[in-house]
């Protein structure tokens, strides 16, 4: 046989005499038939498997839509925009894509945004031409995170682009260059398939991102246009690649050599899926992990290795004894105000032109994250008996879980000490914590992660942390949380928000919630204040704070009710003011979600500090310049 | 003149000896300077109730303190930087 498959492929003998000298080998027609579609590729002349791609010929808008759907798109985020007058006649033939709309691009694009950080599947998203500079500052935040999305727009007709006329400018993508892993207007409509692909395969090859294609109106509407539509299979890429060799080895030297190691962990740990494999790493050798402020919780947070942020290290240096001598970062950006003399660094990415940037490296490990991982648990393990291991690694596993089990027990008792009017926040999150689904889905767009990773347990058996954005570009949570529900329809979803990240006009997203029983519980620790901020510009002790004048902080005039801004939208709701009431209300809150509908809930929080006591604002009413009543 | 020594009497105090001696001086002396300036401790006018909010608070972000040290630090910011003493 194998004399015969060279022979065919080699072009030296037909596809019947190949069939022929097969049954003469006494293979049955069918075994024969099914060795030789499996060459076939190989064969010169031959076709592509028939599945991989098709021919269509339809409206450029048909085209557009077929791709999208061979990429795997089951939703298409939209706003209102005559321009998708052309997707919308495809759609009555094609009902399998599921319109989401929004009622603000910003909104669409953070409805994208969540839905591709919880699903782990590139978004796509479709908008109004003019719509662009909207959707720029979740853009911006997609493009910090690296989320895959594809944003569409429509464009000036061909006839018409590049004249500053009617809903024109010269040049839409040089705002958005440094928002967008890739942008481009589309020319040709016979190309509209191919660009669709293209900007699919971009957005998503790691590390990720958005990207924005813009296609004249009269292209979309143009008809008779025949191109290739790729099949999915065609367009998924394997990206499973393995870091060096010989920075492995090197890497797991410095790690088996290091007194005291420390894990530094990012995004890239979870957006690769490698969060097993790297506390598989951890526990082997006993490394404390300090987590990047990530969207993600990058290893599970409840660990007896995991000790926090970075400003936590020398609390559990003071129990361990040995500075820090290897730091290894996986997957996240560099922390540059850190001084790393004297210290062995290992930057582990997918992404070669963000590992060295800021910091000289003793290894450097491009590769899949998950494959790193392995590669380097495997290397120690080739490097050293399980015994050697335990007897360098015991004493500081001992110390790191005894710290870390400390520090858990005083902010429970934190927590539990914490209570009454105004809510503290901390109470807030530990009765929510005592309710919510083992599984339950965090979206969080608070000042500080450490909220949040303080009292719930995240990890792949626990809860999911999404958000904040390491953008942060404040008005991007409540429409994520959305985008989150329609990835993770089966499971609990909570976005956490500030009263002021709130007023950055997301309540357009309660619009999409209600409309599509997207059942989220916003809860808005409404502390009346942007709190970090008062205390950033307090704290400097500048003129301003000098004279206590809070310019540009305090939210409690108005004093916003939020269960009437979601009760416009037809969501119920409930204000808790102390935390006796905070229980119940929870309780009405989960029985909501668990009918079907969304719920809002706002929480008076305290705010402390700088500042605290102050209700001034720069105080200004029109009343007083009026002339006119009119 | 005696006003403007009982307005630096206590400012002289302070930066003689900001964080006296006591079983929690060096925990509260290394987890706070981890993310902010000691000055928010010594120049802050709290009363000994907020000062125990202000703990809790901080240790819900994610201040890395002992649940065995927190009585004592607890303790060590009303004794020495509460406006209202005990």
């Amino acid at each position: 046989m194998r004399d015969l498959i060279s022979d065919l492929i080699e072009a030296r003998i037909s596809r019947r005499a190949f069939l022929a000298g097969m049954s003469a080998a006494s293979f049955t027609t069918a075994a024969a038939q099914s060795v030789f579609e499996s060459v076939a590729p190989l064969v010169p002349g031959s076709e592509l498997p028939p599945n991989l791609a098709r021919r269509v010929t339809g409206t450029g808008a048909d085209l557009l839509v077929q791709q999208m759907l061979e990429a795997g798109a089951k939703y298409l985020f939209v706003c209102n925009g005559s321009g998708l007058g052309p997707v919308c006649d495809v759609l009555v033939d094609r009902p399998q894509l599921q319109l989401v709309q929004a009622t603000h691009e910003g909104q669409l694009v953070s409805i994208a945004d969540g839905y591709a950080k919880a699903s782990g599947k590139t978004a796509f998203g479709m908008f109004s031409r003019v719509g662009l500079p909207h959707s720029s500052s979740n853009m911006y935040n997609a493009m910090k995170d690296r989320t895959p999305l594809v944003l569409f727009s429509d464009h000036a007709d061909s006839d018409r682009e590049g004249t500053d006329s009617h809903e024109d400018i010269d040049d839409w993508l040089a705002a958005i260059q440094p928002y967008t892993k890739w942008r481009w207007t589309v020319h040709e409509p016979e190309r509209i398939a191919e660009w669709t692909r293209n900007a699919f395969k971009v957005a998503g090859a790691l590390p990720g991102g958005p990207v924005h294609v813009r296609i004249p109106r009269d292209h979309l509407y143009a008809g008779n246009v025949t191109a290739s539509v790729f099949a999915g299979e065609a367009l998924n890429i394997p990206m499973a690649l393995r870091p060096d060799s010989q920075e492995v080895e090197r890497a797991a030297k410095y790690l088996l050599a290091a007194q005291s190691p420390l894990l530094y962990v990012g995004p890239e740990v979870s957006q690769m899926g490698a969060r097993a494999a790297l506390v598989e790493l951890a526990e082997l050798l006993a490394i404390p992990v300090v987590q990047h402020r990530s969207f993600y919780a990058d290893f599970p947070n409840f660990h007896p290795l995991y000790i926090g942020e970075l400003p936590a290290v020398q609390s559990y240096l003071q129990q361990y004894g040995t500075p820090i001598d290897c730091f290894v970062n996986f997957g996240a950006r560099f922390p540059i105000e850190r001084d790393f003399s004297n210290v062995a660094v290992v930057h582990a990415s997918v992404d070669p032109t963000t590992i060295g940037r800021n910091t000289p490296l003793a290894s450097a490990l491009v590769g899949h994250l998950n494959e790193t991982a392995v590669a380097l648990t495997e290397a120690v393990k080739s490097m050293a008996t399980p015994e050697q291991i335990q007897a360098r690694t015991a004493d500081r596993r001992a110390r790191c879980t005894a710290h870390t089990a400390q520090v858990r027990a005083a902010r429970e008792a934190a927590a539990r000490a914490s209570w009454g009017e105004p809510v503290p926040w901390q109470r807030l999150m530990y009765e929510l914590n005592e309710q919510l689904e083992q599984d339950a889905v965090i979206v969080e767009e608070l000042g500080t992660e450490q909220k949040i990773m303080s009292y719930f347990s995240f990890g792949d058996d626990a809860k999911t942390k999404i958000g904040r954005t390491e953008g942060r570009a404040l008005g991007w949570g409540v429409g994520a949380s959305a985008g989150v529900k329609l990835a993770l329809p089966d499971r609990q979803v909570v976005s956490l928000q500030g009263d002021g990240g709130f007023l950055f006009g997301q309540t357009d997203s309660l619009w999409t919630m209600s409309r599509y029983d997207v059942p989220v519980m916003t809860v808005v620790t409404n502390n009346r204040s942007y709190e970090e901020t008062r205390w950033q510009i307090f704290n400097r002790n500048g003129r301003a704070g000098q004279a206590n004048r809070d310019y540009v902080s305090y939210l409690g005039d108005p004093d916003v009710d939020f269960t009437r801004l979601a009760s416009a939208y037809n969501i119920s709701g409930a204000v808790v003011s102390n935390s006796d009431e905070l229980a119940p209300a929870i309780r009405q809150g989960l029985r909501t979600l668990r009918e079907g509908r969304p719920f809002m809930l706002d929480v008076r929080t305290r705010t402390f500090g700088a500042g605290a006591e102050l209700s001034w604002y720069p105080d200004f009413s029109l009343a007083e310049q009026r002339e006119r009543n009119v | 003149m005696l006003a403007t020594a009982a307005v630096l009497y206590p400012l002289l105090a302070w930066s003689q000896n900001p964080f006296p001696d006591g079983p929690a001086r060096e925990t509260v002396v290394l987890v706070c300077s981890q993310c902010h300036a000691l000055t928010r401790l010594t120049d802050s006018s709290m009363s000994a109730a907020d000062w125990e909010f202000v703990l809790y608070d901080m240790i819900a972000r994610g201040a890395p303190v002992h649940e065995e040290q927190l009585e004592r630090v607890r303790q060590y910011l009303i004794d020495n930087f509460a406006v209202d003493g005990q």
